[in-house]
C-alpha cells in the first residue's frame, strides 16, 4: 500500500513520540524511504523536540520545599496499610500472561531492523536508571568497570568540561557494555555508552566526520544521539538533552579533541 | 498505630519523593509563579498521600502524581483557567498559525536552532494556552506516553495528538519569530523567513484514524 504525504504528516508526531507501532510504523517508514520532503519534516520535528527538551531542563527544587512537604505529610492523618493484592492488582492477574509473552519474545528472537546499541542507549538515557556506582570522580567510575567489561574503559576526565556522576553495566543482547552519566554545564545530562560491536550497521539521520571518525547524528524521542565505531571494535553512543549540533560539536572538540 | 503510620509514610515517601523535582517543574511551568508552584506541589502531595491506596505499585508513579497535580491545578485555578481559555481561543485561531508544515527551509532552520535561547523557549512555552502547554510539557519534557497524558488530561488520545500538534506549531512559530527578530537586529538580516509553507495546514486536523483506515483499506 502507499501512504501519501498528507497521511504521513498525520503520523509524524506520533512517530517522533515513539507512539507509532507495528504496521503503522512500517507504513510510515516505507514512505520515508521514498520521500525526501517527509524525511526532512521528520528530522526537523525530531530535532525540534530534542531542542525544546535541551533548552528546558527541570528547574531546581526551591530550598525548603522538600522539608515543607515532609512536615505536611507527617502532620497528615495516618494511612491504612495495604495488602499486596491491593497494591499490585494487575501483577496478580496478568503476571502469568506477561511471563508467557516474555518467553515467546525470547523464542521468536529479535529482528535486527534498528540499531540495538542505539535503542538501548536512548532508553537507558530516558529512564534515568539507577547507577551501579555513584561518584563524581571519573577515575573511581573507571576503576569500578575493571574486570566487569572485556575492554579497558576510560571515561573522559575533568578536562572534558563535564563531570562524572556515575556508571552502570548495560547489556545489549549478549554483550556487556559500560554506561557513564555526566553532568554538563547548565544542567544538561550526557550519557556515554561503550559496547563491543557486533558489526550491525549504525544509524542516524545524517553523518559527520568527528576527528576522522564517521559518526551518525540524530534526534529521537527528545534525545540527541551521536554514534561511531572505533577501529578497536567498540561502539560509542553519546546521548544528551542538547541540540544535536551542540552534542556533535562537543564530542568533536571536547571529548575526542583532547 | 503510630508504627504503622510511619511505615506507610515511609513507603509513600520512598516512592513519591524522587518525583518532587519533576512535579515542581511542571507546576512552575503551568502556574508561572514560584509561590503558586510550591503551594500546588504541597497540595498535590497531600492529596496523593490521602489517595495512596489508589496507586498501583509498579505502574508509572510520576504519571500518577502528574494526574493529581493537574487535578489540583484545574480545581484551584478554575477561575483563572476560564479567563485563559477565552484568551486561548483567540491565540489559537487559524489566522495566527501557519508555519512549519513540516520542515523549514534549511537556512531558516539553522537560524532557528542556532539562535534558540533557553530564555526564549521558556517565554514561548509560557505564551501557549494551558490546554496546549500541558501536553507539550508532559510529552516533550516529561516523556510521558499519549495514554498517560490522556489519563492526566481526561481526554481521548486523539485529542492529545491534535493538541500536541498545534502546541508544537505555536511554539515553532513563536521561536521562528524570535529568530527572525534577532537576525534583523543583527542588521545583516539575511535569514530567510522561516515560514512560507502552508496556511492550509490549519484547516487540516491531525486525523490519524484516517491514516489507519486508508492503510487498512489499501491492504485489502
Amino acid at each position: 500500500m502507499t501512504v501519501t504525504c498528507a497521511e504521513a504528516d498525520t503520523a509524524l508526531h506520533a512517530y517522533i513520540d515513539g507512539e507509532l507501532t507495528g504496521s503503522d510504523r512500517e507504513a510510515y517508514e516505507s514512505h520515508l524511504r521514498v520521500c525526501d520532503a517527509c524525511t526532512d519534516a521528520r528530522r526537523f520535528q525530531a530535532r525540534f523536540k530534542a531542542a525544546i527538551r535541551g533548552h528546558l531542563p527541570r528547574p531546581a527544587l526551591p530550598v525548603g520545599l522538600r522539608s515543607r512537604v515532609e512536615a505536611a505529610l507527617a502532620a497528615a492523618p495516618a494511612r491504612r496499610r495495604r495488602f499486596p493484592w491491593q497494591a499490585y492488582p494487575r501483577v496478580f492477574t496478568v503476571g502469568m500472561a506477561v511471563a508467557a509473552a516474555l518467553v515467546l519474545m525470547v523464542l521468536n528472537g529479535q529482528r535486527p531492523t534498528r540499531s540495538a546499541v542505539l535503542e538501548q542507549a536512548i532508553s537507558t538515557f530516558h529512564h534515568d536508571v539507577p547507577m551501579d556506582v555513584l561518584s563524581e570522580s571519573c577515575a573511581t567510575v573507571s576503576d569500578w568497570f575493571r574486570g566487569k567489561v572485556d575492554f579497558a574503559f576510560q571515561p573522559a576526565s575533568a578536562r572534558a568540561a563535564a563531570h562524572c556522576q556515575g556508571g552502570r553495566l548495560v547489556n545489549v543482547r549478549d554483550r556487556f557494555g559500560a554506561y557513564v552519566v555526566y553532568q554538563m554545564t547548565a544542567g544538561h545530562r550526557l550519557g556515554v555508552m561503550v559496547v563491543p560491536s557486533d558489526n550491525e550497521p549504525l544509524a542516524g539521520s545524517h553523518q559527520r566526520l568527528l576527528q576522522g571518525r564517521r559518526a551518525f547524528v540524530d534526534s529521537r524521542r527528545g534525545v540527541s544521539t551521536v554514534v561511531f565505531r572505533e577501529p578497536d571494535g567498540l561502539d560509542y553512543v553519546f546521548t544528551a538533552d542538547l541540540d544535536e549540533d551542540a552534542l556533535a560539536n562537543w564530542v568533536d572538540t571536547v571529548y575526542l579533541g583532547r | 498505630m503510630l508504627f504503622k503510620h510511619r511505615t506507610v509514610q515511609a513507603d509513600f515517601e520512598r516512592e513519591v519523593m524522587p518525583h518532587l523535582q519533576a512535579l515542581y517543574g511542571v507546576a512552575l511551568r503551568m502556574t508561572r509563579s514560584e509561590g503558586d508552584a510550591e503551594d500546588l506541589v504541597q497540595d498535590a502531595m497531600l492529596r496523593a498521600y490521602r489517595f495512596w491506596d489508589g496507586f498501583e505499585v509498579g505502574s508509572n508513579c510520576r504519571a500518577w502524581l502528574m494526574r493529581i497535580l493537574t487535578n489540583v491545578f484545574r480545581n484551584r485555578y478554575r477561575e483563572r483557567a476560564r479567563e485563559q481559555e477565552i484568551l486561548g481561543e483567540a491565540e489559537t485561531s487559524a489566522a495566527n498559525l501557519g508555519q512549519f508544515q513540516g520542515a523549514a527551509p534549511r537556512d531558516a532552520e539553522s537560524a532557528l536552532f542556532g539562535r534558540m535561547l533557553s530564555r526564549d523557549v521558556e517565554t514561548a512555552l509560557a505564551t501557549l494556552p494551558p490546554e496546549f502547554r500541558l501536553p507539550v510539557i508532559l510529552a516533550d519534557l516529561e516523556d510521558l506516553s499519549y495514554k498517560e497524558i490522556a489519563d492526566i488530561m481526561e481526554c481521548p488520545a486523539g485529542t492529545v495528538m491534535s493538541r500536541l500538534y498545534r502546541g508544537r506549531r505555536m511554539l515553532q512559530k513563536q521561536l521562528s519569530d524570535y529568530a527572525m527578530q534577532a537576525s534583523q537586529a543583527d542588521a545583516a538580516g539575511s535569514a530567510a523567513p522561516v515560514a512560507e509553507a502552508a496556511d492550509e495546514a490549519d484547516s487540516k486536523l491531525v486525523d490519524f484514524d484516517s491514516f489507519r483506515r486508508k492503510k487498512e483499506g489499501g491492504r485489502r
